[in-house]
């Protein structure tokens, strides 16, 4: 392998595996864009690093800070994004949060039916099913069967709320504390947050983790 | 967001994004509708889609325009009630047009609305509590 | 002929309601090349070059065959391809020029040129 002098260092190096066409389309318009100086040579590799670092960790911290201090919670239910920004999880998109809470009388579910909106600053990236079609055409139309699939029972008497995301607001559920955690400290509660649950499909639980 | 003038505190108080009962508990805490307020208001003139057309609490219908192009208003909804369940701050374009290149442009209000599932799917065999939420631009709504 | 209009009017992605089959649980890890597709878009959003909204409708104008078929960051790029074309950003034969030598990169020296 020949020493390259680019001026960066390769964030891979020596793939053994020939780059497929879409690989080859993106590569290609990223180092065109650059030469244009449309974007910078930095950037790209600058928001890699802005995705990896948000990850359901940190929505789970979001769930067991407004379970242990209420004044948090009352102020996440008010402004998700503001109160996100308070534990340093920045926004960088144009998306505002709204904080859904299940209670006795209300589970809810996310869902969006025309693309993929997902709370990204707070959760990460969606997983693939999310994304595809059997959940976004029927978590709308059928939402307790999807829940079904997913092993959650929700009762007649409570309603289940969807939220469809179409605009620039974006929903992170907030699961209900499960019984038992009276005496857990804050990682112990985060530590039982998944991202499923914060979509809305499965509940907490003590069994559950990351 | 927050308050720009005195004069201007029932602007002010519908530029905060207000949920089901919050607006009307702000009103009474925070601000006093004095009748030199109310004078104040009378004189201004709002800039088209500055203020909301709709309010928490209204009873909405979403339009059954069929658009060609780019739409965020999906079939399923169209033609729907529901009731205003918050109104979406700032304004914000419309993304039918934003999906063509406008980045600015004239902004109005999103509306995040409450439908029945049962008033959607004509077998809808969950709970009859069970509700739809979905943001709808204020184009789509007309008032019921 | 209006029989064909919903073709026009009915995105492919408008699929809320549709019968659909059970949910598959499956997940992937993003290959390096999908992770720059999506940190592209990001940064193509900041700039306002492609804000979200026209990636959006560029993946609908794919049409319902390559939205079918292409997977999904599959569908970004195609789309930013063509949305830089109707801007006048690049040309056809430019992005293929580039292609081909990003291509013969790989071919001469095995490695992948990435940011």
């Amino acid at each position: 392998m020949s020493q390259h002098d680019h001026g960066h260092p390769h964030a891979e190096i020596g793939h053994s595996e020939r780059p497929g066409y879409y690989d080859i389309m993106e590569t290609a318009v990223r180092e065109l864009l650059i030469e244009r100086r449309l974007l910078g040579a930095d950037e790209i590799r600058r928001q890699i690093e802005v995705l990896d670092s948000r990850t359901p960790a940190l929505g789970a911290k979001v769930v067991a800070r407004a379970w242990v201090d209420p004044a948090f919670r009352a102020r996440l239910l008010a402004n998700g994004r503001t109160a996100c920004e308070e534990l340093g999880i920045t926004f960088y998109d144009d998306t505002q949060l709204i904080v859904l809470e299940n209670t006795d009388t209300v589970h809810n579910l996310i869902v969006c039916t025309l693309c993929s909106c997902y709370p990204r600053p707070v959760l990460g990236l969606p997983p693939d099913w999310y994304k595809l079609k059997p959940y976004r055409a029927r978590a709308v139309s059928e939402p307790r069967v999807v829940l079904a699939e997913f092993g959650t029972h929700i009762p007649d008497n409570i309603e289940v709320r969807v939220s469809d995301s179409t605009a620039f607001v974006r929903y992170l559920v907030l699961p209900k504390r499960p019984d038992g955690t009276d005496d857990y400290s804050e990682e112990q509660l985060a530590a039982l947050v998944t991202r499923d649950a914060m979509i809305g499909v499965i509940p907490v639980s003590i069994g559950s983790s990351q | 967001m927050g308050c720009r003038n005195g004069g201007d505190a029932r602007a002010t108080f519908l530029a905060i994004v207000s949920f089901k009962g919050e607006r009307d508990a702000i009103l009474k805490a925070r601000f006093e509708v004095s009748s030199q307020i109310e004078k104040q208001i009378r004189e201004i003139v709002t800039a088209t889609g500055e203020v909301p057309s709709f309010g928490v609490g209204d009873r909405v219908r979403v339009m059954t325009r069929s658009p060609v192009g780019h739409y965020r208003v999906p079939t399923y909804l169209r033609g729907r009630t529901g009731v205003v369940d918050a109104v979406i701050e700032p304004v914000a374009m419309d993304n039918e047009e934003e999906a063509y290149g406008r980045n600015a442009g004239s902004r109005r209000h999103y509306y995040r609305i409450a439908v029945p599932m049962t008033s959607i799917w004509p077998d809808y065999a969950g709970s009859p509590r069970d509700d739809l939420r979905i943001e709808v631009f204020e184009t789509w709504l007309e008032r019921i | 002929m209006t029989e064909t209009k919903h073709l026009l009017n009915h995105l492919p992605n408008d699929i809320g309601g549709l019968p659909a089959d059970p949910i598959q649980r499956t997940d992937h890890e993003l290959e390096p090349w999908e992770k720059r597709c999506h940190a592209l878009a990001d940064v193509l959003d900041f700039h306002k070059i492609i804000n979200t909204e026209e990636k959006r409708r560029g993946v609908e104008a794919l049409g319902a065959e390559m939205v079918g078929k292409l997977s999904y960051y599959e569908r970004w790029i195609a789309a930013f391809a063509n949305i830089l074309f109707q801007k006048s950003i690049l040309t056809p034969s430019e992005l293929a020029r580039k292609m081909d030598e990003v291509a013969a990169r790989w071919e001469n020296d095995g490695t992948e040129r990435s940011p």
